[in-house]
């Protein structure tokens, strides 16, 4: 199945192709844990995850054509 | 001169008089604006080894030339000092409205110098500036003040206060702004404090000039409209910077029971969910900001409801997790007796659990402290704020912070006194961390976090490895701070991916000059040197050993969670010391190099660094 | 078009001033704009947003018909002001405008930047909504 991804911030500067929101081929029922082992990012880079307008977890399992946001940590000011 | 007010506003409280000079258009070249400002006038009219607290010694209040204009987060101010928390160079980036206002009143800095004999409230608006008696507001509340300010002056006015630990000459007291706004850091309230000035209050009309106003208005619209097309524009702002709190406990990071540990099992309960869930009330901006980091919140303990902009991640880590508090309520209500007694919410979470540390271990007693005082108990942390911010009994000892505490008590307290040059550790443990470590380690004010935030780099790099961690080090603290310089909030581009290269594009048609960004960077570097002459110049034997962190980070290892049996030996911290001095051109101790000086345009400073090379 | 604000999302920040008076005088100054921003804080902790909802008082009061109507926008002729200021006491939302630098007040024209610049919705047309 095709994942939309989004990627904020600075995830971009940690993937392969530098860009923020590319297409992703994954096998149906994979979760955002593999999802963001596909992109070959580190799991604890991403801090927050959003679907849907909802902020999910890592098992999150998702579904063809789906958007998924991934968001990396944050510092405090 | 194009993006600046054009005027510097000199305020001498002892004869009481005022006086405006134009700015040196050569101090706006080299310097920029709000900390390199603030870093090139406290080096050249600082006295060397003059006390904190005495009429020679400076507050700087500085904007940048990109503060107050139409383009994303332009509210920043630099307040700086020569800081009483650890005797070097001392500044704290302010956030709200301040910075824009002081320049539609005319003015790029502030510069006040020696004591007024009654406290005064110092009222700018526009040319008219004069020194009104704060008797009426005096011993009150930081943010009371600026209630009773507002409705005595005006609405429209801005205005930053302190809070009575700042009259009492608190070390880590706070500036306040806009009901929630600190220069928290480095204790620039106390040395307004011992000035007898309780507030600064400002109002302008007067329009900013820039090199190229169409530009301006193209690039501006251009700016905001790119942060709206961010992922994460929609997602960061709800929680702000408390959307953090899981994930530092995730990579077991989060500031734990006075930093003994590093996962607090009840961070769920603090963090930006349970804020925005269960005590917001609205989420409040600074000046042009398009992702507004406040939060807004009510809490009620006692009689009346509490209304307090946070918890942030800092004061969630810091009087949360490190005094394990462990619900958003406590969190928010420590918070609000932090912000209205004027106290630094990462100083005095870090200070008010070193006390609770030292109770537990019989280093005070009961005695001493007027009362048992527990971990996670919120009337214990409560009750020590008060005493601090007073300076009552165990408070007036725990008001000079961490380290001169510890010395003076003893009783192996220094190992677990969390600071560096005496300024109190911020929410990032980095026993796994080994370029935060750094970070914190070099930062140019004490231990804190905003010069360098490089935890994500170890964590996509690798926790273990040393290589390459110092160059991005040096890399971010030339990045980062240059914001501070230009007036205006890095978070845009920290936290939702706003490009840089926007800034280096407007800034010619702001100022007319046309600096490359790798231009800018090398301002930066210039004045991270000189506040490293400054700190040379100023703190007697500066060099390596005032760099280490306590033995705590450097001996035991992490007890629990993800971190687990993580530390950074001192002959690890001496290699990422190694690297970072060569590749920052200074010495083996740390102390910058006449050649590096020279290159840097920083001449004039070679003589004040000379003794330390020959020591 | 007709220009609305819902006070509670406004998180402060003067966005819509700041390119008020860029788009509109070409100056970086936020006391030139044509709308208000007023905290109430500490308590309760929230925002106001006065704008202008072309109702015609200003009009109405002006004794030199200085304040002219054109498909419903009420503008200002500046030659025609004699400065009394009568429009300013009269404008029921506070946002006929005055500023040192200029002997006429000035008001909204509704060119709407303020909307398409605003970060949070916090401004919009009601008559789309």
């Amino acid at each position: 199945m095709r994942i939309v991804v989004v990627l904020a911030g600075a995830l971009r500067d940690y993937v392969s192709n530098g860009v923020d929101r590319m297409e992703v081929e994954l096998p149906e029922g994979a979760t955002v844990r593999e999802l963001i082992g596909a992109l070959g990012l580190q799991l604890e880079l991403v801090m927050a995850v959003v679907a849907g307008g909802e902020k999910r977890g890592k098992d999150y399992r998702l579904t063809a054509g789906e958007e998924i946001t991934l968001i990396p940590p944050v510092s405090g000011g | 001169m194009n993006g600046y007010a054009g005027k510097i506003l000199r305020i001498d409280l002892t004869s009481g008089k005022t006086a405006t000079e134009p700015l040196r258009p050569e101090l706006a070249r080299d310097y920029l604006g709000g900390r390199g400002f603030a870093a090139k006038t406290l080096f050249e009219e600082v006295p060397k080894g003059v006390e904190p607290f005495s009429a020679e010694n400076i507050v700087v209040i500085a904007a940048g030339p990109l503060s107050g204009l139409f383009l994303p987060g332009s509210g920043k101010v630099t307040f700086a000092t020569k800081s009483p928390a650890t005797g070097g160079y001392g500044d704290s980036n302010m956030g709200g409205h301040f910075a824009p206002e002081i320049k539609y009143a005319g003015y790029d800095m502030i510069v006040i110098k020696g004591q007024a004999t009654e406290p005064v409230v110092i009222v700018i608006d526009d040319d008219k500036v004069s020194l009104v008696s704060a008797a009426k507001y005096w011993g009150k509340g930081a943010l009371e003040s600026e209630a009773m300010l507002k409705h005595d002056l005006g609405e429209e006015f801005q205005i930053a206060t302190i809070g009575p630990a700042g009259e009492n000459l608190v070390k880590f007291a706070c500036v306040s702004h806009d009901f929630g706004r600190q220069s928290g850091r480095t204790g620039v309230a106390a040395v307004l404090g011992w000035k007898r000035v309780k507030a600064i209050a400002v109002r302008g009309s007067q329009t900013v000039p820039v090199a190229d106003p169409q530009g301006v208005l193209r690039k501006g619209e251009e700016m905001y409209k790119i942060c709206f097309s961010k992922p994460g524009f929609k997602e960061w702002t709800p929680e702000g910077t408390a959307g953090v709190t899981d994930w530092v406990n995730e990579v077991g990071a989060f500031p734990t029971k006075n930093f003994e540990t590093t996962y607090f099992e009840h961070h769920g309960n603090i963090n930006g969910r349970a804020l925005r869930e269960r005590i917001l009330v609205t989420d409040k901006g600074c000046f042009g900001c398009p992702i507004p980091c406040g939060k807004y919140s009510r809490v009620s303990f006692g009689s009346k409801p509490t209304h307090v902009e946070g918890p942030e991640y800092e004061t969630i880590a810091l009087l949360g997790g490190n005094c394990l508090l462990d619900s958003i309520e406590k969190v928010a209500y420590a918070n609000y007796v932090c912000d209205e007694l004027g106290l630094d919410t990462i100083s005095g979470g870090n200070v008010a659990a070193f006390a609770l540390e030292c109770f537990e271990k019989g280093i005070l007693t009961e005695k001493q402290v007027g009362r048992k005082v527990s971990f996670g108990d919120l009337d214990s942390v409560v009750y020590l704020l008060e005493k601090i911010a007073r300076r009552e009994g165990v408070g007036d000892l725990l008001a000079e912070g961490v380290k001169t505490a510890s010395e003076k008590l003893g009783g192996g307290s220094q190992r677990f006194a969390i600071q560096v040059k005496g300024l109190e550790w911020s929410g990032y443990e980095s026993r796994y961390s080994p370029s935060m470590m750094l970070s914190y380690m070099t930062c140019d004010v004490g231990a804190h976090h905003n010069r360098s935030w490089a935890i994500t780099h170890d964590v996509a790099v690798g926790r273990e490895s040393l290589e390459g961690k110092a160059d991005k080090v040096i890399e971010l603290q030339h990045i980062r701070p240059l914001f501070d310089a230009l007036g205006i909030c890095r978070l845009q581009w920290v936290e939702i991916g706003f490009e840089l290269n926007h800034y280096e594009e407007i800034f010619p048609l702001v100022t007319g000059l046309n600096y490359s960004w790798q231009d800018l960077l090398q301002i930066s570097e210039r004045i991270w040197n000189l506040t490293r002459a400054f700190w040379v110049r100023e703190v007697p034997g500066f060099g390596r050993t005032m760099e280490y962190p306590p033995a705590r980070f450097m001996e035991d290892p992490i007890p629990t969670g993800p971190a687990k049996g993580k530390y950074l030996p001192k002959e690890t911290l001496d290699i990422l010391l190694d690297d970072y001095y060569a590749k920052r051109g200074w010495d083996k101790n740390g102390i910058p190099t006449p050649e590096k000086l020279k290159e840097l345009g920083l001449a004039f400073a070679i003589c004040a660094v000379s003794a330390a090379h020959q020591g | 078009m007709k220009l609305a604000a819902r006070h509670e999302r406004c998180s402060g920040c003067r966005v819509c001033q700041l390119v008020c008076a860029m788009h509109n005088f070409l100056e970086n100054n936020p006391g030139k704009s044509r709308l208000k921003i007023s905290g109430e804080f500490p308590v309760p902790g929230r925002y106001h947003v006065a704008v202008c909802d072309q109702c015609g008082a200003c009009a109405a009061v002006c004794p030199t018909g200085a304040i002219v109507e054109d498909d419903g926008i009420a503008q200002v002729v500046e030659k025609d002001c004699i400065g009394c200021l009568a429009c300013v006491e009269a404008c029921p939302s506070g946002v006929m405008m005055v500023h040192p630098s200029r002997e006429a007040p000035f008001k909204c024209n509704n060119c709407g930047k303020c909307i398409e610049l605003c970060p949070r919705e916090a401004l919009y047309d009601e008559e789309k909504a």
